[in-house]
């Protein structure tokens, strides 16, 4: 265990001596650990995020399906998914985009009686009179809107809005650009009287599955004379499925970053085994002249490949967090977050999970290891003459 | 062992100890979020939004597939040609449309 200890000691002796090696070494790690990091941690503030938009939404979606695609869908619907077995509540909702002035936003119209009191908002108070409207922290922002200010959107002029609230920056990312009216004043803009963007259903547990079966085979007993369009049934396992695809299976975070990482890993690399190798030769070559033996030195290498790592890992995840938490990911979050610019309007989601933070340890502790243990095993095996030569 | 080694293994150690320290702290912030804000709105609005992007660009899927789940840029304005569409979510996040099975066999 002594000579274990001494080894380490011996290697962090190594590092302090060789003040530039290390210092350049553990910047390049740090260079190539912390966008891995920062894209992780926003992966997962996202997916956090996003799962609650799942949990928290209906239990089925029910749209139109026009030709493949989906399409606006009749509120006669309503009453007949009310009477079904399992069904607790059905609402109508309208989602649309639109742009305000230069800025792309989503509308969202919901029945008035869905908004919750316990809602916070930074300005103003929920929406309450025909045409009043909650516009989301980004559009805002920008567009200096305050409570009490009127507007009206280039799709329908004649549709007269004014901003009641304002919503808090802490609801989701995707409130930011988000215009919230009620579910008439919506259809009256999009000019869709009697018509959803799709209707919610929610169910008592465990009935989701079943009711979407029902409805897709019921459609022809909704629909007799194969009138509309078929439906297009969207269930909580469905929607799940979206989830775990789009963060697990397709996440392009590690086809990106990983080329970054690697293109940066290049000249830690070449520091480790190319960069003051002449010293380390004559190091190596001292030591094996004073008695040491091979599997030593290599051990004491890979000590020194360990410290090195386990400086820069947590010093990459420090940066990463401080970056994120205190500058909410100044010019980094829009690499990530798409269309949010180089401030975000609200806090960028960042979650940092045990598990990447280890990987990224691990991804340090293997380009040391690459770059240096075939060298010294090299220089170790030759004759220690040759090595200080 | 000298100084300057003993002060690098200390400096090492409240280092590590702080990462740890810090992780634990953002891992209880979130934890508080459960019952935040964000359920709310979601319960409010019935669940909007899942990819990594604040506004939908192009089309809805990647804002939200539920919305949307068919990235029906393709289609327009050469049908089945080149995508118009970005991927501009790609670096953290993607959603392709799932495929259903839509073929029903009549015996």
């Amino acid at each position: 265990m002594n000579k274990h200890l001494n080894l380490l000691f011996t290697a962090v002796g190594n590092i302090i001596r060789n003040k530039i090696r290390s210092i350049v070494l553990i910047l390049c790690l740090i260079a190539v650990l912390f966008p891995f990091v920062t894209a992780l941690s926003i992966s997962e503030g996202i997916k956090f995020q996003s799962l609650i938009s799942v949990e928290e939404g209906a239990d089925v979606y029910v749209t139109m399906d026009y030709f493949g695609s989906n399409a606006p869908i009749s509120l006669d619907y309503l009453d007949l998914f009310r009477k079904m077995e399992g069904v607790t509540e059905v609402f109508p909702r309208i989602i649309g985009r639109t742009y305000f002035s230069n800025r792309l936003a989503t509308i969202v119209g919901i029945l008035p009686e869905n908004l919750p009191k316990s809602i916070l908002l930074a300005q103003g108070t929920l929406f309450r009179e025909k045409g009043d409207v909650m516009v989301g922290k980004g559009l805002a922002k920008e567009f200096r809107l305050q409570p009490g200010v009127r507007f009206s959107l280039s799709t329908n002029t004649s549709k007269l809005f004014r901003v009641a609230g304002i919503f808090d920056s802490n609801a989701t990312i995707w409130s930011a650009n988000l215009i919230l009216m009620s579910f008439e004043d919506a259809s009256e803009f999009f000019k869709m009287k009697g018509k959803a963007t799709d209707i919610l259903i929610y169910t008592r547990p465990g009935y989701a599955p079943l009711l979407a079966k029902e409805v897709r085979e019921k459609m022809e007993t909704f629909n007799p004379d194969q009138a509309d369009p078929p439906l297009r049934v969207q269930d909580k396992v469905l929607v799940k499925r979206y989830f775990e695809r789009g963060f697990n299976y397709k996440a392009g975070v590690f086809t990106a970053l990983y080329t970054v990482a690697f293109a940066l890993a290049i000249p830690a690399l070449l520091i480790v085994s190319g960069f003051g190798q002449t010293e380390r030769r004559k190091e190596i070559g001292v030591m094996k002249a004073t008695g040491w033996q091979t599997q030593e030195v290599m051990e004491m290498a890979a000590l020194e490949n360990f410290v090195i790592s386990l400086t820069s890992a947590p010093m990459a995840i420090l940066l990463a967090m401080v970056w994120l938490k205190w500058f909410n990911g100044a010019f980094i979050a829009q690499f990530f977050i798409a269309e949010i610019g180089l401030m975000a309007p609200f806090p960028v989601p960042s979650r940092f999970l045990p598990l990447p933070c280890l990987f990224a340890f691990l991804f340090a502790i293997v380009l040391t290891m690459v770059g240096s243990l075939y060298s010294t095993w090299k220089t170790a095996t030759v004759p220690p003459v040759e090595a200080m030569r | 062992m000298s100084q300057k080694i003993r002060f690098y293994l200390l400096f090492l150690l409240i280092l590590i100890g702080l990462t740890i320290l810090a992780m634990a702290w953002d891992q209880h912030s979130w934890k508080r979020v459960q019952s935040d804000q964000m359920v709310i709105f979601q319960r409010m609005v019935g669940g909007v939004g899942m990819g990594a992007i604040s506004v939908p660009i192009w089309n809805f899927i990647n804002f939200d597939p539920r919305i949307q789940p068919v990235d029906d840029s393709i289609t327009w304005p050469i049908p089945g040609g080149y995508s118009y569409s970005p991927d501009r979510t790609a670096t953290v996040s993607y959603f392709q449309e799932i495929p259903a099975n839509q073929l029903f066999l009549e015996k």
